[in-house]
């Protein structure tokens, strides 16, 4: 606390640009609840014999604290503004601001993933690698012999039998398939052990009511008697898949399904866009920025609108809709540029401002697909548009910010 | 040094009509000048005005020293320029943090921040409540505060609306008292504005005085100078008489009576000390008596 105190006071002083965005106190407070979330959740751990966590509900369980959080965090950026107490915010501390906003949102998000990572984390760490091949090779041995086996022999105390590799999901990672119709013979006491190991591996992993209930000596005998387990016994898909999933986060990471670039991409571009929308409120007043709001909202449903009268009705082609929608664009513009030459305060061009700001990042995307609508062309250049777009919007937070101070700094009419 | 001029500014307000017409007149630096009229005369309105926060339709305003806004750039005038609303907005957290946050915004820094606020704090008697939040504060104290915190960015111009109303006859005069030692300080350089309803107390710590009357200016001008021109005394008065003595006692002057108080014209040579001995000598016991001559509140009964 007393720490948190001193940077507090040496930020406010020194640099309140970073004091107003409260991101020493959220920052810290945003992490600790993902290192709590995580932390209590792995020391809940992973009983192997119960189901495999599920990610999406705890996600949706986890908005309404994180949506607390960040309300809580946008509150205070509601109530300190250097640039509308008279201050003055070079670009680069406009930048910082940015960025403190998007670091923000991503905390938010990864408070949000602090379930279903911790569930892989867990999940991973549920049981050691090499434990894990031991058991595979145990499953797909016994389940050869006691699951799919037809033709057991005996010959003096031994038994002799194919060794069938149909533990498809685990073969896939674990036994070489060119055994699969390997002969093997073992002994009665091997043959005890083979079928004790067999249940013993397959209860460790099966639900409660998927356990195999046999005592050793009875699925020994189940296997003489040509009436196996069923082949397609329901639970061993479950500890199949188990398995799988398993072995999937030991081999890959625990943390990698959420580390795609795709999914990176989307969720930069999104929170870079939450953090653009936290940037713009800073700059006008919160009226024009409701009205904004409420016209982004509604923006769907004037498109509808507009593709209903135009394209159902009319039948337009889809050149008019690009061209629509680029004069859209170059008519906000045109009022923008007009307003901020103006002698009074044009409280729609700031609503204006804030809807073409919000809008520019998509026009490189929008250029692209009026040029050629491919999808092997769109899919080739995505990458290029995506930074493109990130260049565009961060672009216009240095054309903005001189867009927004002038208008907002006009008289008013009344 | 002007440092803002007005030359035939109107506004008109395209709701209900009201227009504020033809007003022009001059705030010097080291003057304080209070804007005083009835409610709903515009005086808010010319407020606004000084302070760039409406736009007029017609005249001209210069801000600093007859530069014209095209010169100067709204920028750089509300930088130099503060405005303290009717309304004060509430501040958010402890004061001395919003006092320290308004300093470090303007590039204050260090030793110089802590040198900077308790000056002022002291000078504003506000010493006790710097740890108090905003809830904890009255409403005195906040426009103290809120005055702080305009101070602290040196205006050449401050502009305050109705600063007075909610205080009391104790925390307005407190109030006067600061903001004329304030102004009075050799290192500013700063010209206040203020509005009211409370024309004797404005009277007291003006040096001018502009009177709106149904978005018409009536004066502009010290307030040394008011009723300069006069063709009459006027006085308020109340007492143990009524209006028949008063007309009896008295027939050549216009009285009229709301309530309690008489309001009295009389010849120039009628003079308040004349006219008071006049009642004393009839007996009567004088409640109340005001000399209005040379003050705005004569304005109002025209």
């Amino acid at each position: 606390m007393k720490l948190y105190q001193i940077l507090n006071n040496y930020l406010l002083r020194n640099f309140p640009n970073i004091w107003i965005t409260r991101i020493h106190l959220f920052i810290p407070i945003g992490l600790a609840m993902f290192c709590l979330i995580f932390g209590l959740n792995t020391w809940i751990g992973y009983d192997l014999n119960t189901p495999l966590p599920k990610g999406e509900s705890s996600v949706f369980l986890m908005i309404i604290p994180v949506l607390i959080y960040m309300v809580y965090w946008f509150v205070f950026q509601a109530r300190y503004n250097v640039e509308k107490s008279g201050g003055k915010l070079t670009l680069v501390q406009d930048f910082v601001n940015y960025f403190s906003y998007f670091l923000m949102f991503f905390v938010a998000f990864t408070i949000i993933m602090a379930i279903p990572l911790s569930n892989n984390y867990k999940v991973a760490n549920a049981i050691t690698k090499s434990d894990l091949n031991q058991d595979v090779k145990l499953l797909n041995t016994g389940y050869g012999v006691f699951h799919l086996n037809y033709d057991i022999q005996e010959t003096n105390n031994t038994y002799s039998f194919n060794y069938v590799n149909d533990y498809q999901a685990l073969g896939r990672y674990y036994v070489n398939n060119n055994k699969s119709n390997e002969k093997l013979s073992i002994t009665h006491a091997q043959f005890s052990e083979l079928a004790q190991n067999y249940i013993q591996t397959y209860n460790k992993y099966a639900d409660d009511y998927g356990q195999i209930k046999l005592s050793t000596s009875q699925l020994v005998a189940l296997a003489f008697t040509n009436d196996n387990l069923p082949k397609d016994h329901r639970w061993r898909k479950s500890v199949d898949y188990k398995i799988n999933e398993i072995n999937k986060l030991q081999n890959n990471g625990w943390y990698k399904e959420f580390m795609e670039v795709e999914v990176f991409m989307v969720l930069g571009g999104f929170l870079a866009m939450l953090a653009l929308l936290v940037w713009i409120f800073k700059q006008i007043f919160w009226k024009h920025y409701v009205f904004g709001l409420v016209a982004m909202l509604l923006t769907p449903l004037f498109i509808a609108i507009i593709g209903l009268l135009f394209f159902e009705i009319f039948r337009f082609d889809e050149s008019f809709a690009f061209a629509l929608v680029f004069l859209t664009y170059a008519i906000f513009s045109i009022k923008i540029i007009i307003s901020v030459n103006s002698k009074q305060r044009n409280n729609s061009a700031i609503v204006m401002a804030m809807y073409l700001q919000l809008a520019l990042p998509f026009l490189p995307l929008l250029i692209l697909t009026s040029s050629n609508s491919h999808f092997q062309y769109l899919n080739d250049n995505i990458s290029t548009i995506y930074i493109v777009s990130w260049g565009v919007g961060l672009i216009s937070i240095a054309v903005f910010k001189y867009v927004y101070r002038r208008l907002s700094i006009l008289p008013s009419k009344k | 040094m002007n440092l803002f001029t007005a030359k035939n500014i109107s506004k008109t307000y395209s709701s209900n009509g009201f227009k504020l017409n033809d007003v022009s007149f001059e705030l010097q630096a080291g003057k304080i000048s209070g804007v005083v009229g009835e409610n709903g005369n515009g005086k808010t309105t010319l407020l606004r005005i000084v302070a760039g926060d409406l736009s007029f339709d017609t005249g001209t305003v210069t801000y600093f020293g007859d530069n014209s806004i095209e010169t100067l750039g709204w920028s750089a005038i509300k930088s130099r320029v503060a405005y303290i609303p009717q309304r004060i907005p509430r501040w958010y957290g402890g004061l001395r943090d919003n006092l320290i946050f308004e300093a470090s915004i303007r590039n204050i820094k260090g030793n110089k921040v802590d040198a900077v606020i308790d000056d002022l704090v002291e000078k504003l008697g506000l010493s006790k409540y710097i740890h108090l939040k905003w809830s904890e504060i009255s409403t005195g104290y906040r426009l103290r505060f809120q005055l702080a915190k305009m101070l602290i960015g040196s205006p050449d111009l401050l502009v305050l609306d109705e600063p007075i109303a909610n205080l009391d006859i104790n925390a307005q005069n407190k109030f006067l008292a600061d903001l004329r030692a304030i102004v009075s300080e050799e290192n500013r350089n700063v010209s206040v504005i203020l509005s009211s309803q409370q024309l004797h107390e404005i009277e007291n710590v003006a040096d001018s005085v502009i009177f709106l009357k149904a978005g018409q200016l009536v004066y502009a001008g010290d307030v040394s100078k008011i009723g300069e021109t006069r063709s009459d005394n006027e006085f308020e008065l109340q007492g143990d008489f009524d209006l028949a003595f008063l007309q009896k006692q008295f027939p050549l002057i216009e009285i009229k009576q709301i309530a309690k108080t008489f309001h009295i014209k009389v010849p120039l040579e009628l003079t308040s000390s004349e006219f008071l001995k006049q009642l004393i000598f009839a007996k009567k016991t004088v409640h109340y008596f005001r000399d209005i001559s040379s003050s705005t509140r004569k304005l109002f009964n025209q």
